[in-house]
């Protein structure tokens, strides 16, 4: 150790490049595949991921790396103890961390603050990612501006330049972000569904800011991030932090108040990838293998490089590989150490992993084997992946988006229908008891399968196959890129909840939500007013929530108390009746919150959305309003100016607005008079 | 086989990383690093004896050739140290032996001796004893290297005149720095006209004829695509490139497009000169397409971008970085010692290397 810590103290601590690795995503988008294995032993391209991630700092330079250990945590151990990356001669120091109680991104970075690791601006970037990048340039980048131009930098994320529908990112959230067109800073971001249409709403405050915004919809991301020393604290300052997207939300959204700012850079010709997809898995072992990645292609990562030979069309074949006579490597084909491959098979884009023994007539198209699978005869696999120690009986047909895990094994010439997902062992019953599950009937008498269910709560409404088709429709490709004009007006209402990323719908909601309690039970306790906006203020904070949000949001939950806990829907009058208390229970809370012209608006807004779907206010809107106006909370001229501003309008929002027809002549008139009374008093 | 110390395996395992993170550069900084790492290699003190020195030599060559086959410079100087350590101690056996005629040592290896001592009786020079001042002598020999190699370019560039005369059309292909210091030096005393072919993708010819546009003695420069090749042809009076690897049997291992140039200027009989600097004249053999490692592919982000996705996965794309030459395409070989013809360069591998050590850089 000696000799390394020479060379890092040889080196000025703020000239040490630092790294962050974290081998786990957090998530179990790969499983099947990888219910078991470590993701960063997970193998790409018959390499452990976590071989490709270190080879890569180190070969770009990275003086300093931390590899954080959150799951299986000794096979990932044992194996780099293997390796000769944990020897003394090695050129970048790594520091293994254990920390088994991280659940999340936000968890390893509170615990680099806690550890107080880091000294100077760090790459962050997950075991997954695959990527040839010359980081330290773009990380001297962001050091010097933040140094010179805005000392509240604290992230630069990286992106890949990929236009919409691109394999890459086809199957994954996409990226939708603007950005200063000058500077790169970002002043919007947001996660949208893999097959996402429809509007997406920027906020008008984006545009009127900067002098030039780049809207971005081109974009894959690529896990990597350089953060500023001071990102670990921000983490810990925010316990409600969990992911990099939710870091970058709050610090956006919190920009004016922290003085915080978050850029982008686009890596240019290079190649990353982040593989957060079965779909994706897939994608990138075809790029490696295409050699996209280049010097990051099969045979450099090998060991000892003269073992696995390429030849044209990027077959790769290890030494001791045995392929049979009339068998085609049709192209992409990597061959593991010890494979063999019987006679007249026809492999195309195929990974076959050390130790697999494929029958004769074997046909694999995109198909990835980890290590000892088993192939019977005749077998057909197409776009599907499988688990170490996989074994098809001779003629099982898998046809594409199937996942077979672990130790799966199908008996009989089989046929596995489109998106099957079978794991080897039960899953765990996560309220014990219950009777052992029955093996999927897919693998036949005397196979060992289970249907593998993915969980609930997943946002992974991206197709029902895990695996994504190989190709999407083309009706579906062509309009997924842009907005589609066709779609009525009347969407326009429902935009907060349709075309929102579901984090924001989820945070709006579960805030409403909680205003919404606060309020029923501040009404029905008789709790007082203050009290009630303090706890209104810390659900906003703790949802991230912005003011006209929090406006409109508070207004609707005071108009929704009179009907909460019940069914049915009242009459005007019945309604009227029961939201006269309430609004003269509530009058502190308006008072504190609508102040300015335009929370007034948005308290407008948020009456008319309410009336439009709820008939009974739409009757006593109008006395509502009076009532807010003769308590000052609304003034006339934002009535009036609310009134006038009738463009693109929902027909119910024409029909509510008919309804203060009357109140507004009223004002009208109220006004003109005034104005002619203050004309006369000016006169006189 | 001969196995690494522990401490050249490190050395060794550490060049070929420094190696591979570079990627492209010019070969003749990494025959630079080459002769660092000889030196390093020659003045560790774990070896003794000749026989054990030239093993670890041998055993780090083989090793250097298998991880970095696209580097011509490595395999091709660690033999010439090969050859000197086994010189140094054959003259100094025969000077220490006293030889009765006193014949001068030499003559060790003249042709006469060669075909005179039969097969197989030669070769096998006892190489386990020790001898004092063969890491000195083998130092010098490295910075005699460095020398030659530092003066390549120029003596290279020396015999430009007597290939340039005024008012030639000469043609050459993407950017070679022994090609530029050439055509630098014909420049500098005649006018003539330079057809730059551009090298797609990598776009080095546009590079060469900047720096060739540039010159103070201006050269007319014409830049053209690959595919005006055929057309142009007729025009040129000669065809100057530069080579990555010269083969053992006249071969080139040449940028990509090289062997279409070739094959135009055959068609017109256009001569064909390459400029070789001596560590790229290689013992190794071309053994054909499936020869692992002859034909690198890089990237192919420069054919067309990744990011677009219309293409990406649906159209196979292949970057090849080398296109071998066979020797009945190329008329004359420029080295540092003057002209040679395809069919000497086994003169000039007899001249630089040992047959013994030949093997170690087929890969």
């Amino acid at each position: 150790m000696s000799s390394k810590k020479g060379l890092t103290n040889s080196l000025k601590a703020e000239d040490v490049v630092q790294a962050v690795l974290l081998t786990d995503n957090f998530s179990d988008v790969l499983a099947p595949y990888c219910l078991d294995t470590p993701l960063s032993l997970l193998p790409l391209v018959n390499v452990p991921l976590v071989d490709y991630a270190l080879e890569y700092l180190e070969s770009s330079g990275i003086h300093e790396c931390f590899i954080y250990l959150c799951k299986h945590t000794d096979a990932v151990k044992k194996h780099l103890s293997g390796t000769r990356w944990l020897s003394e001669d090695s050129p970048m120091v790594i520091h293994v961390q254990t920390a088994e109680d991280c659940l999340s991104l936000g968890d390893v970075m509170r615990d680099l603050d806690a550890k107080a690791l880091i000294q100077s601006d760090f790459l962050l970037m997950s075991v997954d990612c695959i990527t040839n990048v010359d980081i330290v340039p773009i990380m001297k980048e962001h050091s010097a501006r933040r140094k010179n131009d805005d000392r509240g930098s604290v992230m630069t994320l990286l992106y890949r330049e990929a236009t919409p529908g691109h394999p890459v990112r086809r199957h994954s959230a996409q990226v939708l972000l603007a950005a200063d067109a000058e500077t790169g800073r970002m002043v919007f971001h947001q996660r949208l569904p893999a097959a996402a249409r429809g509007r997406v709403t920027f906020p008008l405050h984006i545009f009127q800011e900067q002098s030039a915004v780049e809207l971005h919809y081109d974009l894959a991301d690529t896990g990597l991030s350089i953060c500023s020393p001071s990102v670990p604290q921000l983490f810990a300052d925010n316990f409600d932090f969990q992911t990099r997207d939710h870091f970058v939300r709050g610090i956006i959204v919190n920009e004016e108040v922290m003085g915080n700012t978050v850029y982008h850079r686009r890596v240019g010709t290079h190649y990353a990838a982040h593989i957060d997809s079965q779909a994706t898995l897939l994608t990138v072992t075809q790029d490696v293998t295409d050699r996209w990645v280049h010097p990051v292609v099969p045979e450099n990562r090998c060991p000892h490089r003269a073992d696995l030979r390429c030849s044209q069309r990027n077959v790769y074949r290890h030494r001791t590989a045995k392929v049979g006579s009339g068998t085609r490597l049709e192209g992409c084909v990597a061959l593991g150490a010890g494979a063999s491959v019987g006679s007249n098979c026809r492999l195309l884009r195929a990974v076959v992993g050390p130790g697999c023994q494929l029958g004769d007539n074997v046909t694999l198209e995109d198909a990835v084997l980890d290590a000892g699978c088993v192939l019977g005869d005749r077998c057909e696999v197409r776009r599907s992946l499988l688990g170490p120690g996989v074994q098809l009986a001779a003629g099982a047909r898998l046809h594409p988006g199937c996942v077979l895990g672990a130790g799966v094994r199908v008996e009989g010439a089989a046929e596995l229908p489109q998106g099957t997902l079978l794991v080897g062992r039960p899953p765990e019953d996560e309220f014990g008891g219950g009777s052992a599950p029955e093996p999927s009937r897919l693998v036949g008498a005397g196979g060992r399968g289970f249907t593998f269910l993915p969980e609930e709560d997943e946002e992974d409404t991206l197709s029902p196959l895990r695996l994504g088709p190989a190709e999407l429709p083309t009706a579906e490709l062509s309009d997924s890129g842009e907005s589609s004009e066709e779609e009525t007006e009347d969407e326009s209402e429902e935009r907060l909840d349709g075309a929102e990323s579901p984090e924001v719908v989820d945070d709006t909601k579960l805030f409403y939500s909680e205003v919404l309690d606060s309020l029923v039970r501040g009404f029905q306790e008789k709790i007082s007013p203050e009290n009630l906006i303090l706890e209104v203020n810390s659900s906003k904070f703790a949802y991230n929530v912005t003011v006209q949000e929090l406006n409109s949001l508070v207004v609707k939950a005071i108009l929704s108390v009179p009907e909460h806990g019940s069914d049915e829907r009242l009459a005007a009058p019945a309604f009227l009746a029961r939201l006269q208390p309430v609004l003269t229970t509530f009058m502190p809370l308006l008072t504190n919150y609508i102040k300015s012209e335009e929370s007034e608006l948005s308290c407008l807004r948020a009456l008319e959305e309410f009336s439009c779907d709820h008939s009974a206010m739409s009757a006593c809107l109008a006395k509502v309003l009076m009532l807010l106006y003769q308590r000052d909370i609304l003034s006339e001229t934002t009535i009036l100016s609310w009134h006038a501003d009738s463009e693109g309008l929902s027909p119910e929002a024409v029909r509510v607005r008919q309804q203060v027809q009357k109140l507004v002549d009223w004002l009208q008139e109220a006004e003109e008079e005034s104005e002619d009374e203050e004309s006369e008093e000016d006169s006189s | 086989m001969e196995e690494l110390s522990p401490t050249a395996e490190r050395l060794v395992s550490e060049f070929v990383r420094t190696t591979r993170r570079q990627g492209a550069v010019p070969s003749r900084q990494v025959a630079d690093r080459t002769l660092e790492l000889l030196r390093q290699l020659v003045s560790e003190p774990g070896w003794r004896q000749t026989a054990q020195l030239v093993g670890q030599l041998r055993a780090a060559g083989r090793q250097l050739a298998a991880e970095l086959p696209t580097q011509p410079a490595v395999g091709t100087l660690v033999c010439r140290l090969l050859k000197m350590a086994r010189e140094e101690h054959g003259a100094h056996d025969e000077v220490h032996e006293a030889r009765p005629h006193g014949a001068p040592p030499s003559q060790v290896d003249s042709l006469h001796r060669r075909l005179t001592a039969g097969r197989g009786a030669a070769p096998a020079a006892d190489l386990s004893s020790e001898l004092t001042g063969l890491r000195a002598n083998l130092l010098a020999g490295l910075d005699e290297l460095q020398t030659e190699l530092d003066a390549s370019a120029d003596n290279i560039a020396r015999e430009a005149l007597s290939h340039i005369h005024a008012d030639d059309v000469v043609l050459t292909a993407g950017r070679s720095a022994t090609v530029l210091a050439f055509l630098r030096r014909a420049a500098r005393e005649r006018a003539f006209h330079v057809l730059v072919v551009e090298g797609a993708p990598f776009g080095g010819g546009h590079r060469a004829a900047a720096e060739l546009a540039a010159l103070p003695r201006r050269v007319h420069v014409t830049v053209i695509a690959e595919s005006a090749l055929f057309a142009m042809m007729a025009r040129v009076n000669k065809v100057i490139l530069g080579v990555h690897t010269v083969l053992a049997d006249g071969g080139l291992r040449a940028p990509v497009g090289t062997q279409a140039l070739a094959l135009a200027a055959r068609f017109h009989s256009v001569p064909v000169i390459v400029c070789a600097p001596s560590y790229k004249l290689s013992p190794q053999f071309h053994r054909g397409d499936q020869q692992e490692g002859f034909l690198e592919s890089v990237s192919p982000e420069s054919v067309l971008p990744y990011a677009d996705g219309a293409l990406v996965g649906r159209a196979r794309l292949t970057c090849p970085l080398f296109d071998y030459v066979p020797p009945e395409l190329v008329t004359l070989f420029v080295t540092h010692t003057g002209g040679t013809s395809p069919w000497y360069v086994y003169r000039l591998l007899n001249e630089y290397y040992d047959q013994q050590d030949h093997e170690i850089v087929q890969v």
